[in-house]
């Protein structure tokens, strides 16, 4: 009976051939991983890689909106930097970028901690915050530029009320005109950081806070010594997207100021568009999306180093 | 083969046909051009029976007159041809300048398009020979006798007509508050032109002491800078020079005016001077025409920079709305020197239609065009519904009950006295207005001086030229 009932022999496969079948399973799950893949790829290829290769191609060419390329090398590069308002339109830019940016996050870090903290209204507030972030941008100008206006606007008449100059002509000169700019983009900024900075110090262990809070912590001491080191990455990655979103701050400048007076809000997304649309020249338009885009992956390389080796710190 | 030479195999197999799609599309969207309509030369087509959408760019808004006056004008179209049915599409005053020429050289290019002579997109399309010629049914209709002496400009070289504009818009004109000016103590010449810009800076100081702005403009908006330099340019220099500098951007115009000329500079320069004695409202140059008018409808100002479709727009709804309440009249910015012709209104025929290449029915976008610029076209379209006056002068709006008296009393003056052409007008707006604009915004900021600009526009116009 034994005999009759004895369970087949498995043989337990030689070490060898496991590892063969492993293989082959690895390699099987490789193919579908990459077949899988593929859309993607195609789509990035199709609608990120390639234009951005055309635009590079066409950086080193002449054309006017219409008709053939007329290759001239690096002509539009050397054109762009004779010329002085690239200088100055890159100047702006990370003007606009860097200060709006450190505010919008400065300002939302502050928030989040206060509305963490459950004072009273911070329901309230974690709602308000995010919707100057969801209004579009066109209304938003609109509605600040009425506000920076030198005679009926909202921002002379609260100075005025505090006793500093009221005739201030904000939006009217060079020298003003990015004040206003600077502070509308951190107003529309604000929201988004602020849910993400949210997040994150609503996430740091309440253990943490509680052995803070016994040990003596004052609040600010919270902030920066407990708070702040542990959501260091997300802030990083919260300042590179904002410094990338600011970077590309089309709709907002250019509703506020088309760029103006003169070009002396300018930043390098109207530089291209005035450059391709108004005047028709998609070459040197096409150079300054290059630079724009050279600039774009610095900030995130920067970005992205910080925030790990804030993650592995 | 490796695992991983494999899957490169892999990505550079998928990448093949994704490559040869892209390359395949590219090719045929380049090759399109090659295939004119049958109305390239103009010679006339025989038009189907079968349905047919004719698709037309107007200028937005939808519910604005250039909607109205094309709405009106295709339903009269589709009553004459029932196979065909109109369809309009808006376009913002922003794209028709710039980001429209890639619509109008697609295969999604509509029938009749809205192409400012001024742009961009005119100088583009007409170089790279994108529209069909019109010279036929120009011919058929005698536009350009009807037309007058704007139909010059509309010529190009190659002796093709491209574009009709549907309607003629006077601008440079100094609405006046008649109340305001009375309380500032300030009376507008007998024949409603300002001695200098010295009568007129003066003017506009005493309506500051009065309460009042002086001349309201929409600074940040980057054609008004402009507008008062097409006044004072054709007052600055010899009528040849002047015409010289309308062409001179032609590489095949020589050049016999330099815009270095001591007039010119003085034009310029004048525009500085305004700015600095005060002339304009608080704030200017950060705001836009909507906001200059607002300050006039409502009586902060005693003039304001505008053009003949103000009355009826802007001051027949701020009348309605009870914002306005004194008749506006008009006066003209004073001549600049005495070189040149007197101080003139600006006539403005720029807003051009014309039939794109790749149109889908060029044939039947062309015989729609005719119609609009016919004088049954023009009557209905322009002068009854849109309110506009029309481009021909052989439609007159003096019998037109509806047409505000404001724009009648234009139309006589005009007639009367003549116009000056404006330089911002007829010269491609990327040497033109587009171009010199910031200039003048950093002109009357005091950042830069007259004698520059005119040394970067006299640099522009030998770029311009080099590039044909």
């Amino acid at each position: 009976m034994a005999n009759l009932i004895s369970r087949p022999r498995v043989r337990p496969a030689s070490p060898s051939k496991l590892g063969s079948s492993k293989i082959g399973l690895a390699a099987a799950n490789k193919k579908w991983a990459i077949l899988s893949l593929l859309p993607v790829f195609g789509m990035l290829f199709l609608f990120l890689a390639l234009p951005a290769l055309n635009s590079i191609w066409l950086s080193f060419n002449k054309w006017p909106g219409i008709g053939p390329l007329e290759y001239v090398g690096t002509a539009n590069y050397v054109s762009l930097f004779q010329g002085g308002q690239l200088a100055d339109s890159i100047r702006i830019t990370l003007l606009y970028s860097i200060v709006a940016s450190f505010f919008i996050v400065a300002i939302a870090l502050l928030l989040s901690v206060a509305v963490s903290s459950n004072l009273k209204g911070s329901k309230f507030f974690r709602v308000v915050w995010f919707f100057p972030g969801v209004a579009p941008p066109s209304a938003v100008a609109i509605f600040w530029s009425l506000g920076f206006q030198p005679e009926f606007g909202v921002v002379n008449a609260i100075l005025g009320r505090l006793g500093l100059p009221s005739d201030n002509q904000w939006l009217a000169q060079s020298s003003t005109v990015m004040f206003p700019v600077i502070f509308v983009g951190i107003w529309v900024g604000v929201g988004f950081s602020f849910l993400i900075l949210l997040g994150a110090v609503e996430g740091v262990d309440v253990s943490v806070k509680e052995a803070a809070t016994i040990d003596g912590a004052s609040q600010r001491q919270q902030l920066f010594q407990i708070i702040i080191p542990l959501i260091a990455p997300v802030m990083f990655t919260v300042l590179t997207l904002q410094l990338i979103f600011n970077f590309n701050g089309f709709n907002l400048v250019y509703a506020m100021t088309e760029g103006g007076p003169g070009r002396s809000s300018e930043i390098l997304p109207i530089f291209t568009y005035v450059e391709a649309f108004r005047y028709g020249r998609f070459g040197p338009a096409s150079a300054a999306a290059v630079i724009a885009g050279i600039f774009l992956a610095a900030i995130g390389w920067v970005g992205i180093r910080l925030s790990r080796s804030r993650q592995l710190d | 083969m490796t695992n991983k030479s494999k899957s490169r195999w892999w990505t550079v197999g998928a990448s093949i046909p994704i490559t040869a799609m892209v390359l395949t599309g590219c090719a045929a969207e380049t090759d399109t051009t090659s295939e004119g309509s049958s109305s390239d030369g103009g010679g006339t087509t025989e038009l189907t029976e079968d349905p047919v959408t004719v698709s037309v760019q107007y200028e937005v808004p939808e519910d604005g007159p250039d909607a109205r006056a094309w709405r009106a004008v295709a339903d009269a179209f589709e009553a004459e041809y029932p196979n065909v049915t109109v369809e309009l599409q808006g376009i913002t005053n922003e794209a028709k300048g710039g980001p429209n020429l890639q619509v109008l050289t697609s295969s999604e290019a509509p029938d009749i398009a809205l192409i400012p002579l001024n742009s961009n997109v005119y100088t583009q399309m007409v170089r790279a020979n994108e529209l069909v010629a019109l010279n036929d049914i120009f011919e058929e209709d005698n536009f350009p006798e009807r037309l007058g002496p704007a139909s010059a400009a509309l010529l190009q070289a190659d002796g093709n007509y491209y574009a009709g504009p549907n309607t003629v818009a006077y601008y440079n004109i100094l609405w006046t508050n008649p109340d305001a000016l009375a309380d500032a103590g300030v009376t507008v010449p007998e024949d409603r032109v300002f001695e200098s810009p010295e009568a007129l800076i003066e003017a506009s100081q005493k309506c500051n002491d009065a309460g009042y702005a002086g001349l309201a403009i929409g600074g940040s908006t980057n054609y008004m800078a402009g507008w008062m330099l097409d006044a004072h340019l054709p007052t600055a220099v010899p009528a040849a020079d002047f015409n010289n500098l309308l062409a001179s951007w032609k590489s095949n115009v020589d050049v016999t005016a330099n815009y270095t000329d001591p007039g010119v500079v003085e034009a310029i320069d004048t525009i500085g001077r305004y700015a600095a004695a005060g002339i304009h409202q608080d704030g200017y140059l950060g705001q836009d025409g909507p906001a200059a008018e607002a300050l006039f409808t409502t009586g902060g100002a005693c003039l304001m920079i505008g053009g003949s479709w103000m009355p009826g727009g802007t001051f027949a709804d701020a009348t309605e709305s009870g914002e306005m309440t004194f008749e506006a009249d008009f006066a003209l910015l004073p001549p600049v020197g005495d070189s040149g012709a007197p101080s003139r209104l600006t006539p403005y025929y720029g807003n051009a239609y014309g039939v794109p290449k790749q149109a889908e029915n060029p044939d039947w976008g062309k015989k729609l065009l005719q119609y609009y610029l016919s004088d049954e076209g023009q009557r209905l379209g322009a002068v009854e519904v849109g309110g506009f006056l029309p481009a021909v002068t052989t439609v007159s709006v003096d019998d037109v009950e509806t047409f505000p008296t404001l724009v009648k009393d234009i139309v006589e003056y005009v007639a009367e006295n003549g116009s000056n052409s404006g330089w911002t007008s007829e010269v491609p707006g990327a040497f033109g207005q587009t171009f010199i604009a910031p200039y003048l915004q950093q002109l009357q900021e005091g950042l830069i001086t007259a004698e520059e600009i005119a040394e970067i526009q006299q640099q522009e116009l030998e770029n311009y030229r080099a590039q044909g």
